[in-house]
C-alpha cells in the first residue's frame, strides 16, 4: 500500500500524528495478484479502445443540433477571439436559439458554460486545418475515456471482474451510446466527473497532493461544462470533513487541495460569465436557473415516476435496481466510501427531478442524468463483486455465479445496444438511433464539404437553420437563416412572447426574442425579402460572394426573389449534393381513441400483431425511403 | 430449508394476519374503481359461456330463427371468440376458452338465483385473495419480511391493477395457480395427503382456466420426484418417523406424490374429455390454429417487448433482482430453485414464441402466473434469510462468542433479534403506508362514486394535481421513513444492510408501481362507467326479451350477458361485410374461427336484395313471436339530431331502419324514434403525440356520443 510512504509526520515534540485520516480500505488487493490486476487493466484498456472504435463506426464530423451549435460555435469564437461572444455584422445575422444576448454590449453568448467551448478551442488551436473535424472527436474520445475511468473507479469498490462488468454496463447503456458521438456536453462532462471522483477517492486513500489538485480541477472543470456538476463540490466537502485532522493546520492545507483545484476552473467560469454576460450563469436571463421557477417541488411531484421509469427502462435497463442494491451494500462495507456514491447520486437526481425541462422522451431527458449514472453502475459492480465473493466457497457456485452475473450484464448490454442502434424508445423507433443519427450527420458533413469547397470564406450564406447550425461551425461565413426572412417567423416569435409568463423559465432568452422582433416585427414577406436582398447586395458591393443553400424542391421559393427585373441580381446553382437515402420508420398506426378496442389497453407496435406490418427491425417493408437533394446557389450581379 | 420455519409462531401469525389485512385493503382500493360491467369480446366468451352453462349445462349458443326451434339463424349476434362446434356444424357455437372459468361463473349465477352481477366480483375477489398466497409462497423462501414485501410488489404491479377488475381469466388463473403452488410447497415441507390433493387440484384447475397453465405440471412433477429424496436429508430425517420395511417404505414414499399428480390430472383429463366430446378437438383453439401459433419468427418480434414489459410493467424494478436471486439461490438450494424455475419460465418462454404479442398488458397478462415465483426468487436472493451476501474478505469479523458467557450472549442475541424483527416490521409498515397514501388519494378521488349521476359529473373529476401530490407525498414519506429505518437497522445490526437495501428497492418498486397502477384502474373505471351508463340507458328503454339491432359489438358483448334480448349486429345483412369475413383455413393462426365465416357465407349467400328480405323476415319473425323490435344506433354527435328536432323534422335515421325497413318498396314495417340521449365519451390519449407525452394518461373528452333508439312495428 502506498499509504505508508505518503504519511507525513508532525515536527518532533508534538508526537507522531498523521496529516489526514485515510479512507479505510474497501477490500484488500492482496486477493488479486499483480498479474491478475495487470491483465484486468489491459482488458479494460482493450474494451475502452474497442468501444471507441465501435462508436467511431457511427461518427461523422457534423451535427445539426441547436445545443451543439452553442458549444461548437462558442468554441470557435473562443479560439479566434478569446471569448465565446458572437456579434454578427448584420442585425439579422444568424445566432442560434441557445445563445443569450448581453443587451448592454449587443454581443450574444452561448448560455452554456465555457468549459466545453474551451476544449473545442484547444482542438482548433492545436489541430490547424483539420480542427473543425477533429473537434467532433472530443465526445467519442471522452466517452471511451469515461468508460475506462469507470473501470478504475469501480476498482475502488470492487474486484477486477465486477469492475469490468460495470464498465460494460456503463459503455453500452442506451443513453451513453447515443451521446458518445454527440458533440454536446454530456460525454466530456462524464469523463471529467468519473476521473475526478476516482482521483478524489485515491486522494483520500493516499493523501497525495497532485491527486488532490487534479481531482479538484477535474471536478471543477466538469462544473464548467455543465453547471449542475457544481454539486460534486459536496463530495469534495465530504472528503475534506472525512480526512482532515481538525487540530492540525498542515492537515487543513493538505485536505484543502481538491478545493483549491476545484476553484481554479470555477473561478474562471464565474469570472467569465460576470464579465461577458453580467450574470453568474448563462441561464439567469432565461429564468432556467431560478429556484422556484425552473426548479420547484411541483416539478418533482410530476417527474419522479417518469424519472424512475425511464432510468429503469432506457437509462440503465435491467441494472438500476441492482445498482441501488449495490450502493446499499457499499454502505455496509464502508460507510464513508458508500456515502460518496450516495452524495454523488442523490443531490443531482433531486435537482433534475425538480427541473422544469423534463420531456417524456427517453434519451432527451435522461441525458441530464448521464453523469449521475456512474454511482449506480458502481453499485452494480459492488453487487456483482459481493455475489462472486459469497459464491467463492463452494465449487459449483464459484463457476456458476460469475457466468450468471455475466449473463445478466449481457442481457442489459445487448438490449441497450439493440435499442441504441435503432433508437427504440418504448418499442417505437425514433430518429435518435445510432444508425439514423449517423446517416443524418454523414449527409450534413458531406454537404458541409460541398459548401466549404465551393463557397470561399467570408461569403454570405443563407441556409435553413438545421444546416446552418453545423455550417456556422464548419465554415467561416456570414450566416443568415432562411426562416428569419419570413413573416411566419415573426408570428411565431410573437406567439411565444405572448404565451409565456416572463417569470417562467424559457429556453429562448426573451431579450434575444425581443431583439429579433424589433428587426422583423410588422414586416410582410416582401419587405423581409427586400431585407435579404439588401444584405446580399451589400455583400456583393463589398466584393464578397453570396450563396443560398436550399433543397432543390424549394429552390423557387428563394430564387424568385432575385429574378425581378428591377434588380441587377441573378442566380445560378453551382454545387449539388444528394443525401444518402433515408429509411423512415413505418408510420405508427394512428392512436386508437376507441376505448372499446379489443383486448383492453394494448398498444400496436411495428412488426407485431396488431401493429402495422410484421417483420421487425431490418425489414424495410412499409418504410418510406426519402432522399433530399440540395443545391448551392450563387447570387451574382447581372453581367453588363 | 423452509426459511419461515425458523421464525417464531408469533411472527408467522402476525405476518399472515398482516397479509390478509393488506389483501382487504387492496380489495377496498380496487373496488373504488369497480363497476360490474365489461364489453370485451374475450370477457363475452367467459361470461356468456357461464350463463349458458348455468341454463343448459353447456357453454354453448344455438342461435335459431325466432319461432323455429331448429333452423339456424346466421344473423344472430355471436361474439368473435366463439368457435363453431365440430360435432354440430349446423347451428352451435362454443367459447374457444376452456370450461374452468365459465363453470365458476355458472356457479355464481346459480348461487345468486340467476343474477349476473355476482360474476363480476369473481376477479376482484380472486385477485385480492391471491395476495396472501403470494405472501405464503414468498415467505417460504425469504421469511415473513420478504413475504410481505413480495406481496406488496405483486399488489402494486401495474399488471395486477390492469387485471383485477377484468372478468377475464387471469385473476382466477393466478389465484388457483398461486394457492395451488402454496399448497404444494406446504406439502413438500410437511407432507400430508390433504395438501397433495388440494395443491394438485388447484393447479390442475388453473389449466382448465387457461390451457397454457398445463405447463405447471412441470414443477409438480419435480416436486413429486424430488421430495422423497429431500426427506432423506439430515434436516428432514429428524422430522420423520423411523423408516418402515421396504414395501411399505416405497409405498409411503411414492403414494403422496402420485396422489398429487392424480389430483392435478383429474380436472385436466375432465377438460380434455369435455373438449373432445363437444368440440371434437383437444382445445378450443385448434380450429383457429392458435394452439400451434408458436415459432421463432414470433420470438424475434416479441423478445424485446416481452422483456421490456416484464421489467417495467410487470415487475417494476424487481425482475433484475429476481434474476440475481436465481443466480444466488440455484447453486445453493437447487431442488427448491428448480421448482420455482419450472413454475416461472416455461410459461414465459412459451409466450415469447406466441404469435399474439401486442405491446403492453395485452402481452404481459399471459404470464401473470410467473410473477409470484419471480418475486420469490427476488426476495430469496435478497434477504439474509435466503443466505447473507458475504462480507468482503478484508473486513474484520466479529469474534465468536466464547463458551464462558453463553447466557449473556444468548440474551444479547435474543434482544437484537427481537429488535430486528420489530424494526423490520415497522419498515414493512412504512412501505405499506407509502403505498397506502397513494391508495388514499386514489380512493379520495373516487370516493363518491355512488353519486355519479349524471356521468358527466364523474368524468369532470379528472385526475388532478392533488393526486399527483398524493403520490409524491407518498413517495417522499416512504423515502424518509426508509432512511430513518435504515438508520435504526444500521444501529441494530450491520448485517441488516441487505434488508434496508431490499426495502428501499421494493419501496421504489411499490411507489412507482402504485402510481402506474392507478392509471390502469382509472382507465378501467372510465371505460366501465361509460359503458354502464350506456347499458343502463338501453335497458331502461328496451325491455328484456325484445329483439335489439345494434352495430356496437362491444355493447352487445355486455348486453348478451346481462339481458335476454335477441341481439343482432345487423352487419350480416350487408353482403360486403359478409364477403369480408375470414373463411379460408390456412396454417396461420387467426383470432376468429374461419369455419364461422364459411358457415355464415354458406347460410346467407345471395344478392343484397335477398339479404334485405332476410332482414325484414327476421324482424317479422320477432314481431310474430310477440317480441318488440328495437334498433340502437350511436352517432358521434347529437347536433344534427337536435337541429332536426328543433325544426320538427325526423332527423337522422339508423342505417338498419333506412336500408331494410323504410327503404323497402312495399313497406309493411314502420320505424319510429323512441328516445335519444348522450353519453360523455372517454378518450385514452396514452399514445398521443409521439414522441412527447407518452406517459399513459386518462383524459375524459367531453364530446358526447349520441344514442338513439328506434322501435320497429308492423305497418
Amino acid at each position: 500500500m502506498e499509504r505508508v510512504s505518503l504519511i507525513d509526520y508532525m515536527p518532533p515534540g508534538e508526537g507522531i500524528r498523521p496529516l489526514f485520516k485515510p479512507l479505510p480500505a474497501f477490500r484488500t488487493e492482496s486477493a488479486e495478484t499483480r498479474g491478475h490486476r495487470a491483465v484486468a487493466a489491459a482488458l479494460a484498456f482493450a474494451i475502452a479502445v474497442a468501444y471507441f472504435l465501435l462508436v467511431l463506426q457511427y461518427w461523422a464530423p457534423a451535427h445539426s443540433g441547436v445545443d451543439q451549435n452553442g458549444y461548437l460555435v462558442g468554441g470557435k469564437q473562443l479560439a479566434w477571439t478569446g471569448s465565446t461572444g458572437l456579434k454578427p455584422a448584420e442585425p439579422l445575422g444568424f445566432v442560434s436559439s441557445m445563445w443569450v444576448l448581453n443587451e448592454k454590449t449587443g454581443v450574444s453568448y452561448p448560455k452554456y458554460p465555457v468549459g466545453l467551448p474551451l476544449l473545442y478551442a484547444i482542438v482548433l488551436w492545436t489541430c490547424g486545418s483539420v480542427g473543425p473535424k477533429a473537434a467532433f472527436l472530443i465526445s467519442p474520445v471522452t466517452a471511451a475515456t469515461a468508460v475506462l475511468g469507470m473501470y478504475f473507479l469501480t476498482r475502488r469498490f470492487a474486484g477486477a471482474f465486477a469492475s469490468l462488468m460495470a464498465m460494460l454496463v456503463m459503455a453500452f447503456g442506451q443513453v451513453m451510446l447515443v451521446l458518445a458521438n454527440n458533440p454536446n456536453s454530456h460525454a466530456s462532462c462524464l469523463a471529467f466527473c468519473v476521473w475526478g471522483v476516482f482521483l478524489l477517492i485515491r486522494f483520500w486513500e493516499t493523501g497525495t497532493l497532485w491527486r488532490g489538485v487534479t481531482a479538484g480541477f477535474l471536478l471543477g472543470f466538469a462544473a464548467t461544462i455543465r453547471y449542475t456538476e457544481g454539486l460534486l463540490a459536496l463530495l469534495i466537502a465530504f472528503t475534506f470533513v472525512g480526512m482532515v485532522d481538525w487540530r492540525s493546520g498542515r492537515s487543513w492545507l493538505r485536505c484543502l487541495t481538491p478545493t483549491l483545484g476545484w476553484l481554479i476552473p470555477v473561478a474562471y467560469l464565474v469570472g467569465f460569465n460576470l464579465i461577458a454576460m453580467g450574470t453568474i450563469t448563462g441561464y439567469d436571463t432565461t429564468n432556467e436557473s431560478v429556484p422556484g421557477s425552473a426548479f420547484t417541488l411541483e416539478h418533482m411531484g410530476l417527474n419522479w415516476e417518469k424519472l424512475v421509469r425511464q432510468v429503469h427502462d432506457t437509462g440503465l435497463f435491467f441494472t438500476l435496481p441492482l445498482g441501488l442494491l449495490g450502493m446499499g451494500l457499499a454502505l455496509r462495507s464502508g460507510v464513508r466510501r458508500g456515502t460518496l456514491l450516495w452524495l454523488w447520486l442523490v443531490p443531482g437526481t433531486l435537482t433534475y427531478m425538480a427541473y422544469y425541462w423534463a420531456p417524456e422522451r427517453g434519451v432527451s431527458y435522461l441525458r441530464f442524468f448521464l453523469t449521475l449514472m456512474p454511482p449506480i453502475v458502481v453499485g452494480v459492480g459492488v453487487l456483482i463483486d459481493q455475489l462472486v465473493s459469497a459464491a467463492s466457497v463452494a465449487r459449483l457456485p464459484r463457476v456458476v455465479t460469475p457466468v450468471a452475473c455475466g449473463l445478466v450484464v449481457a442481457v442489459a448490454c445487448s438490449m441497450s445496444l439493440y435499442r441504441g442502434l435503432f433508437g427504440l424508445d418504448e418499442g417505437q423507433e425514433t430518429g435518435i438511433g445510432l444508425e439514423s443519427q449517423f446517416r443524418q450527420q454523414v449527409n450534413l458533413a458531406a454537404l458541409g464539404d460541398v459548401v466549404t469547397q465551393t463557397a470561399p470564406a467570408g461569403s454570405v450564406l443563407i441556409a435553413p437553420v438545421q444546416q446552418l447550425n453545423a455550417l456556422q461551425f464548419i465554415g467561416d461565413y456570414d450566416c443568415f437563416s432562411t426562416e428569419t426572412f419570413t413573416a411566419a417567423y415573426a408570428t411565431r416569435l410573437n406567439a411565444q412572447k405572448t404565451n409565456r409568463d416572463p417569470d417562467d423559465p424559457d429556453p429562448i432568452q426573451p431579450a434575444r426574442r425581443n431583439f429579433l422582433l424589433k428587426q422583423i416585427d410588422g414586416k410582410n414577406d416582401d419587405q423581409l425579402a427586400q431585407e435579404q436582398i439588401g444584405i446580399v447586395s451589400r455583400a456583393l458591393s463589398a466584393g464578397r460572394r453570396a450563396f443560398i443553400l436550399c433543397r432543390r424542391d424549394q429552390t423557387a421559393a428563394f430564387t424568385k426573389r432575385y429574378e425581378a427585373k428591377s434588380l441587377d441580381l441573378t442566380w445560378k446553382p453551382i454545387a449539388f449534393y444528394n443525401d444518402l437515402p433515408r429509411l423512415q420508420p413505418p408510420t405508427d398506426r394512428p392512436p386508437s381513441t376507441d376505448p372499446r378496442a379489443r383486448g383492453g389497453p394494448n398498444r400496436p407496435r411495428p412488426g407485431g400483431p396488431g401493429g402495422p406490418g410484421r417483420g421487425g427491425r431490418g425489414n424495410f417493408a412499409g418504410r418510406e425511403v426519402t432522399a433530399q437533394a440540395w443545391q448551392l446557389i450563387e447570387i451574382k450581379r447581372r453581367a453588363g | 430449508m423452509d426459511r419461515s420455519a425458523a421464525e417464531s409462531k408469533l411472527v408467522r401469525r402476525t405476518g399472515l394476519v398482516a397479509a390478509f389485512v393488506l389483501a382487504v385493503a387492496f380489495f377496498i382500493w380496487t373496488q373504488a374503481y369497480f363497476e360490474p360491467v365489461h364489453v370485451g369480446t374475450d370477457q363475452n366468451g367467459y361470461l356468456v359461456g357461464g350463463k349458458q352453462f348455468s341454463r343448459t349445462l353447456l357453454p354453448r349458443q344455438w342461435p335459431t330463427i325466432l319461432g323455429t326451434p331448429t333452423q339456424f339463424d346466421p344473423h344472430a349476434f355471436v361474439s368473435n371468440m366463439w368457435v363453431a362446434g365440430a360435432n354440430d356444424k349446423a347451428a352451435s357455437f362454443d367459447p374457444k376458452y376452456p370450461i374452468g372459468l365459465p363453470l365458476l361463473y355458472a356457479l355464481l349465477i346459480w348461487a345468486s338465483a340467476g343474477g349476473t352481477t355476482a360474476a363480476f366480483y369473481l376477479s376482484p375477489i380472486a385477485m385480492a385473495l391471491t395476495l396472501p398466497a403470494v405472501f405464503i409462497v414468498v415467505r417460504r423462501f425469504s421469511g415473513t419480511y420478504g413475504g410481505l414485501l413480495g406481496m406488496l410488489a405483486f399488489a402494486t404491479s401495474p399488471l395486477t391493477a390492469a387485471l383485477v377488475n377484468n372478468p377475464n381469466s387471469h385473476a382466477v388463473n393466478v389465484f388457483t395457480a398461486t394457492w395451488g403452488m402454496a399448497a404444494v410447497l406446504h406439502w413438500w415441507h410437511v407432507g400430508g395427503r390433504r395438501w397433495a390433493i388440494f395443491g394438485g387440484l388447484l393447479v390442475g384447475y388453473s389449466a382448465t382456466v387457461r390451457y397454457s397453465e398445463g405447463l405447471l405440471v412441470l414443477p409438480l412433477l419435480w416436486a413429486a420426484l424430488v421430495r422423497p429424496v429431500a426427506r432423506r436429508t439430515p434436516v428432514d430425517l429428524g422430522m420423520i418417523e423411523p423408516a418402515p420395511p421396504w414395501p411399505s417404505r416405497m409405498a409411503r414414499r411414492w403414494f403422496e406424490p402420485l396422489l398429487l399428480l392424480a389430483a392435478w390430472a383429474a380436472p385436466v383429463i375432465a377438460l380434455a374429455a369435455y373438449n373432445l366430446l363437444l368440440l371434437g378437438t383437444l382445445t378450443g383453439y385448434d380450429s383457429t390454429n392458435e394452439s400451434t401459433g408458436f415459432g421463432w419468427v414470433y420470438f424475434f418480434d416479441n423478445w424485446e417487448a416481452l422483456l421490456r414489459n416484464l421489467a417495467v410493467g410487470g415487475l417494476f424494478l424487481m425482475l433484475p433482482l429476481a434474476i440475481i436471486g436465481m443466480v444466488r439461490t440455484t447453486p445453493r438450494d437447487p431442488r427448491r430453485a428448480v421448482f420455482l424455475l419450472l413454475w416461472a419460465w416455461p410459461c414465459l418462454g412459451l409466450y415469447a414464441f406466441y404469435y399474439w404479442g401486442p405491446d403492453g398488458v395485452g402481452m404481459l397478462r399471459f404470464i401473470t402466473t410467473s410473477l409470484p415465483p419471480l418475486l420469490a426468487f427476488a426476495f430469496w436472493g435478497l434477504l439474509p434469510a435466503g443466505g447473507r451476501i458475504a462480507r468482503p474478505v478484508s473486513e474484520p469479523t466479529a469474534p465468536e462468542p466464547t463458551a464462558a458467557v453463553p447466557d449473556a450472549v444468548g440474551q444479547h442475541s435474543r434482544r437484537h433479534a427481537a429488535l430486528r424483527v420489530a424494526v423490520r416490521t415497522v419498515f414493512v409498515l412504512c412501505v405499506a403506508a407509502a403505498a397506502g397514501v397513494v391508495v388514499f388519494y386514489s380512493v379520495r378521488f373516487d370516493r363518491d362514486k355512488q353519486t355519479l349521476a349524471p356521468l358527466q359529473t364523474y368524468l369532470e373529476r379528472a385526475p388532478t394535481a392533488y393526486q399527483r401530490t398524493g403520490a409524491t407525498v407518498a413517495f417522499f414519506a416512504g423515502i424518509v421513513a426508509a432512511v430513518a429505518i435504515a438508520g435504526a437497522l444500521a444501529a441494530t445490526s450491520r448485517r441488516s444492510t441487505p434488508v434496508m437495501a431490499a426495502g428501499l428497492v421494493t419501496l421504489l418498486s411499490v411507489s412507482g408501481g402504485a402510481d402506474a397502477s392507478r392509471f390502469w384502474l382509472e382507465q378501467n373505471a372510465y371505460d366501465t362507467r361509460m359503458w354502464q351508463a350506456t347499458a343502463r340507458a338501453v335497458r331502461e328503454r328496451v325491455p328484456d326479451g325484445a329483439m335489439l339491432v345494434c352495430r356496437d359489438e362491444p355493447l352487445l358483448n355486455y348486453l348478451q350477458f346481462v339481458t335476454d334480448n335477441r341481439l343482432y349486429s345487423g352487419q350480416s345483412f350487408d353482403r360486403n361485410w359478409v364477403n369480408g369475413r375470414p373463411r379460408a383455413l390456412s396454417d396461420d393462426p387467426v383470432l376468429m374461427d374461419p369455419v364461422r365465416g364459411q358457415r355464415l357465407f354458406d347460410a346467407i349467400k345471395g344478392d343484397q336484395a335477398a339479404l334485405n328480405e332476410q332482414a325484414r323476415a327476421t324482424v317479422r319473425a320477432a314481431l310474430s313471436t310477440n317480441r318488440r323490435v328495437f334498433v340502437l344506433e350511436a352517432v358521434a354527435s347529437a347536433d344534427p339530431l337536435r337541429q332536426a328536432l328543433r325544426k320538427k323534422e325526423e332527423g337522422p335515421v339508423p342505417d338498419f331502419v333506412r336500408r331494410y325497413i323504410t327503404g323497402s318498396k312495399n313497406p309493411v314495417l314502420v320505424g319510429r324514434r323512441v328516445d335519444w340521449w348522450t353519453v360523455p365519451q372517454v378518450v385514452k390519449d396514452e399514445f398521443r403525440s409521439i414522441p412527447r407525452g407518452r406517459k399513459p394518461l386518462n383524459r375524459p373528452n367531453f364530446r358526447t356520443t349520441c344514442f338513439q333508439v328506434w322501435e320497429i312495428t308492423a305497418g
